[in-house]
């Protein structure tokens, strides 16, 4: 008799004490949870001067890239319009949103006929790391490790401290820049106006 | 009476667990901005683009803070959206109404998300950060359930910060918090 009493006393303390935390208490999945970037606070906005301009023809570069071997600026030359997205570091915060949108957004890219480019001062190992966890992304992963910082140097993005500016520098099938935007290094840029530039390519 | 002993005890951590596990705190009640159709004013009960969360016409807000700028909230998106279209399918649509808040994003970025997953129910910026900073940076996707009881009275009846091992799992505790067994 007791025990018919106690029954559903303890599977209602199972429900509570076992399926129920199950269900509630979750950890989170191991990609970019908190404590896994590394946060370097507030930066100076901008810490260096630049080496171009919008109508200049872009500064040729070759730098090795996660899964697309060697990539060469001039690849692309005659055929797409290009966009490097300097980040300026793997496993920060804001640079560790900025590609997962752009992976997200690929059809903003794909109707304009451009392909992007993203460059970190990072080694291959590191940019391997970091990406895996953002998941498949469409677009080339360049390492600018070394000589260090050596491209993004070409272009005046290179700051004091050894990593890049955030920038986005928009390159037309021709060669010649279109469009540049140094943002402040804390933020991320919209997205709505590198889409906007990127539609004016094709006017 | 050696039983009573050990399940008094027991008793007391099942009746707290639901309160250290929810917190049953306040929500803070945001006016947010969102571009919205005909459909989503319909579906909230509202008028304007400009909406005070309990003005909602609701028992229950499912929110959900999230980024376009965020891989996780990226991959929960279509389970996110097939639970919305359950409580849609399931009659429980005027009970439970969803809406999403995109942290440190633009109206151009909010529209990229909605219209890569076909999100039907409502989606606000929060492009200054706003919400976000009020109920605590919390890393996205954050998941809550809010029990509308009036203006400022939004109660937190449960949250979850990252993305759950399994959405069913969130899924369940939204319809058996909002939807008491009696009913």
């Amino acid at each position: 008799m007791r025990s018919v009493v106690f029954l559903p006393l303890l599977v209602s303390m199972f429900l509570g004490l076992v399926v129920v935390p199950a269900l509630v208490v979750q950890p989170a999945q191991a990609e970019f949870t908190k404590g896994a970037l590394y946060d370097p606070g507030t930066l100076k906005p901008r810490d260096s001067k630049l080496k171009v301009a919008v109508g200049d023809p872009a500064p040729e570069f070759e730098l090795p890239s996660l899964v697309h071997g060697t990539v060469r600026l001039s690849d692309y030359l005659g055929k797409q319009n290009v966009v490097l997205s300097f980040v300026p570091a793997a496993w920060t915060p804001v640079c560790s949103g900025q590609w997962p949108g752009y992976n997200l957004a690929k059809r903003i890219f794909s109707q304009n006929n451009t392909v992007l480019l993203g460059i970190t001062v990072d080694n291959l190992p590191t940019l391997h790391a970091w990406t895996a966890a953002m998941g498949d992304l469409w677009f080339p992963v360049l390492s600018d490790f070394w000589p260090h910082g050596e491209v993004a140097s070409r272009y005046g993005l290179l700051r004091g401290e050894g990593v890049t500016e955030r920038a986005l520098v928009v390159i037309d099938t021709k060669g010649v820049i279109r469009y540049l935007d140094v943002s402040d290094i804390n933020k991320r840029p919209d997205l709505g106006v590198l889409a906007k530039e990127l539609d004016k390519l094709n006017q | 009476m050696k039983n009573a002993v050990c399940v008094v005890p027991l008793l007391i951590v099942l009746l707290v667990q639901p309160l250290l596990c929810h917190g049953g705190q306040a929500f803070p009640d945001f006016s947010l901005q969102g571009e919205l159709t005909q459909e989503h004013r319909q579906y909230l009960g509202v008028d304007s683009p400009l909406v005070r969360l309990s003005e909602v016409q609701a028992e229950y807000l499912f929110i959900e803070v999230y980024s376009l700028y965020c891989a996780p909230c990226q991959r929960e998106a279509p389970t996110v959206n097939e639970m919305y279209e359950t409580t849609i399918r399931t009659g429980l649509g005027s009970t439970v109404k969803f809406l999403g808040i995109a942290a440190g994003n633009t109206p151009y970025e909010v529209e990229v998300f909605r219209e890569q997953f076909q999100v039907e129910f409502p989606l606000f910026s929060d492009e200054d950060y706003v919400v976000h900073e009020a109920i605590g940076n919390m890393g996205t996707p954050y998941f809550v359930l809010v029990r509308v009881g009036g203006t400022d009275n939004l109660e937190v009846l449960y949250a979850h910060e990252g993305a759950p091992e399994q959405m069913e799992g969130v899924y369940e505790e939204m319809i058996r918090l909002a939807i008491p067994s009696d009913q």
